[in-house]
């Protein structure tokens, strides 16, 4: 029963948000954090129960699977629940005192609950079409949420996101179709069962084609994350921090759940082929992001390269592997929007995100330097901090998978984006203001007091990854562990 | 302008289409149709009669109050899959009654039906926004 919960919170605090828009600004506030801190409760209930009890699974109307739609929750899923739910209210509360592009309405706290709506849904769903339908409920929220500011900017970026989250569901929809038509069956175990037992007669190669360009332009990897680094820096800074945060990890989530569950050792997809898929998103990613100077866009090309390293983990497929990858899903999930909520305070500042204008802040406020410092470094994986953990992991397995050439690669991109963060930190941080702003009546800005306690918030999460990282470490090696147990997982869902 | 012709056909193409979609709403039950279909052509009947009596000064109040109707399917929408949970059973659980009436004797009442019911209104009432803010851009509210 608790496995509802995350969908139905956030859709009764939809019904709340929108019949409250008559109501007093506070009391739409309130509403608006509680029903977050509620949708963080049932994450954390969700993944205690499932951490001792084992995978959840529900039917709903009773209709029992593979005919009903079947939620399932197993570790991995609460993890995921547990961090996304976390990260929207992190930044919801940044969000609130953000006081630009008229962003504290009742559509858009509606519209942020449709967002963790879908996302709940991709996480619990056990069934490849439901799954299709909370990408969709996901994807129309985060298209009016892309749009928010409606300048030129906006409907730029919004065009290029909606053309291309439009294409690939397409694409997904239609693997859909092929791949009941060849096996008879959506239901994920049902699937998984049928695949394995007549593997030989079964063509699913078709779909599974059509099915990764459908998750490949929404997680945004190698060729089609162009549509990515020219979106995301065109809404409002909350939002982009958002989707920086949490989208694309969707699209992770799903590709591992999907890939693991479908194919079968020896096949086209089984190694070879996200191997090489991560190594070209990480290196073009980080390539592409060296040469920016907007801090946004550069942040989102490193999105990018990042998410070549999730994909590393599925494509070497061991235990270490789906550890490492599942926590550095966590880390990169925290880190990467707390750099985006960073650079909207240094935006509060000096009043741009053009690196090449800003500088200073190291002087003017120390506190926020020591901040981008920590996450800047967890990101690049700098030890203690929580991005070296995801790394190490997923460089020992590459080496023990004897993939010398995809590990090359992850080391070389970590050294390319320290190469970013120092210039960052260079050019927001250490350098002083340039002389030509000075020049045009320039005057500090001041973000208030709420902004930086959100952004605190996730640097205390990040440090807590580190010291209890060898607790984190465990419930990830349990997630790759249910990962790789196909035959647990297909008999906990059929009952058979 | 007032075009008396469209006028005239407007009241009666309303009157149509709203019976015709609470028709197909029920229809839905066993056959093609269903609470969003019924509720596309609820709208559409709505807005032939927004496009005839566009500049009638009562329009825009009229529509304002059926807005609320989003609200109101969400909640029957929901409502119906947590009436499955209060009865002991699952989220989104069918659940019958059979009531007897006068004259026509036997129905089933059922909470997919409440759902439709929801569904129904909610497309209705996200039409009517559409038509609004459309009428708030050409100015004719």
């Amino acid at each position: 029963m608790i496995v509802f919960a995350p969908i139905i919170i956030p859709l009764l605090f939809i019904i709340l948000s929108l019949s409250l828009n008559k109501a007093s600004n506070a009391a739409q506030r309130i509403v608006f954090m509680a029903g977050n801190i509620i949708t963080i409760g049932v994450g954390v209930t969700i993944l205690a129960t499932v951490l001792s009890e084992g995978m959840i699974v529900a039917q709903a109307g009773a209709w029992e699977a593979p005919y009903g739609i079947t939620l399932v929750a197993d570790t991995f899923s609460g993890i995921m629940l547990t961090l996304t739910s976390l990260t929207v209210g992190v930044v919801s509360l940044y969000s609130l005192a953000w006081k630009e592009d008229n962003l504290n309405t009742s559509v858009f706290y509606a519209l942020i609950f449709g967002l963790q709506m879908g996302m709940n849904g991709a996480f619990v769903a056990g069934d490849l079409f439901n799954l299709y339908v909370w990408f969709e409920v996901m994807l129309i929220s985060s298209f009016v949420l892309i749009s928010y500011g409606s300048g030129k900017v906006q409907l730029k970026g919004t065009l290029k996101y909606v053309t291309m989250n439009l294409v690939s569901s397409f694409f997904f929809v239609a693997g859909i179709a092929v791949l009941y038509g060849e096996v008879g069956t959506l239901n994920m175990a049902d699937l998984a069962y049928r695949v394995r037992e007549m593997g030989s007669e079964l063509n699913i190669f078709a779909p599974s084609a059509l099915i990764l360009m459908g998750f490949a332009v929404k997680s945004a990897i190698f060729p089609f994350y162009f549509w990515l680094p020219d979106s995301y820096h065109t809404p409002p800074l909350p939002v982009s921090a958002l989707f920086s945060g949490t989208l694309t990890k969707v699209g992770v989530y799903s590709m591992i759940r999907f890939f693991s569950l479908i194919h079968v050792e020896g096949d086209v997809f089984y190694n070879q082929l996200f191997l090489f898929v991560a190594s070209a998103t990480m290196i073009s990613g980080v390539l592409m992001a060296t040469s920016q100077f907007e801090v946004r866009r550069l942040l989102s090309f490193h999105i990018v390269s990042q998410i070549g390293y999730m994909i590393l983990g599925l494509g070497l497929f061991t235990k270490l592997a789906l550890t490492g990858a599942v926590f550095y899903i966590i880390g990169h999930c925290v880190v990467k929007t707390n750099l985006f909520l960073l650079s909207g305070i240094g935006y509060k500042y000096t009043g741009t995100f053009d690196l090449k204008k800003s500088g200073g802040l190291i002087k003017k406020s120390p506190f926020v330097a020591i901040l981008f410092f920590i996450s800047a470094m967890a990101l690049v994986g700098i030890p203690p901090l929580s991005g070296f953990f995801g790394k190490f992991m997923l460089i020992k397995a590459g080496i023990e998978s004897k993939e010398f050439i995809h590990v090359a690669s992850a080391l070389a991109v970590s050294f390319l984006t320290l190469f970013s963060m120092i210039k960052i930190w260079n050019e927001a941080y250490a350098k002083d203001l340039p002389q030509s702003v000075l020049e045009n009546g320039f005057k500090w800005g001041r973000p208030s007091n709420q902004l930086i306690v959100s952004s605190v918030i996730l640097v205390v999460v990040t440090l807590g990854l580190t010291v209890g990282s060898k607790f984190i470490i465990d419930v990830c090696s349990t997630a790759a562990d249910q990962l790789l147990d196909i035959d647990g997982y297909v008999k906990t869902v059929l009952k058979k | 302008m007032n075009a008396i012709l469209l006028q005239l056909a407007a009241r009666v193409i309303r009157v149509v289409m709203i019976i015709a979609s609470v028709f197909v709403l029920f229809r839905g039950h066993n056959q093609p149709g269903g609470g969003f279909i019924g509720g596309l052509l609820a709208g559409g009947g709505i807005v032939v009669y927004v496009i005839a009596f566009y500049n009638h000064p009562l329009l825009s109040k009229t529509l304002r109050a059926l807005a609320p109707m989003r609200v109101i399917g969400l909640i029957l929408a929901l409502g119906s899959g947590i009436l499955g949970v209060l009865f002991g059973e699952s989220f989104l659980h069918a659940l019958w009654w059979k009531i007897e009436l006068p004259l026509i004797g036997a129905i089933d009442i059922s909470t997919p039906l409440i759902f439709d019911v929801g569904v129904y209104f909610a497309v209705i009432g996200v039409m009517v926004m559409v038509i609004l803010l459309l009428m708030e851009d050409r100015k004719w509210s």
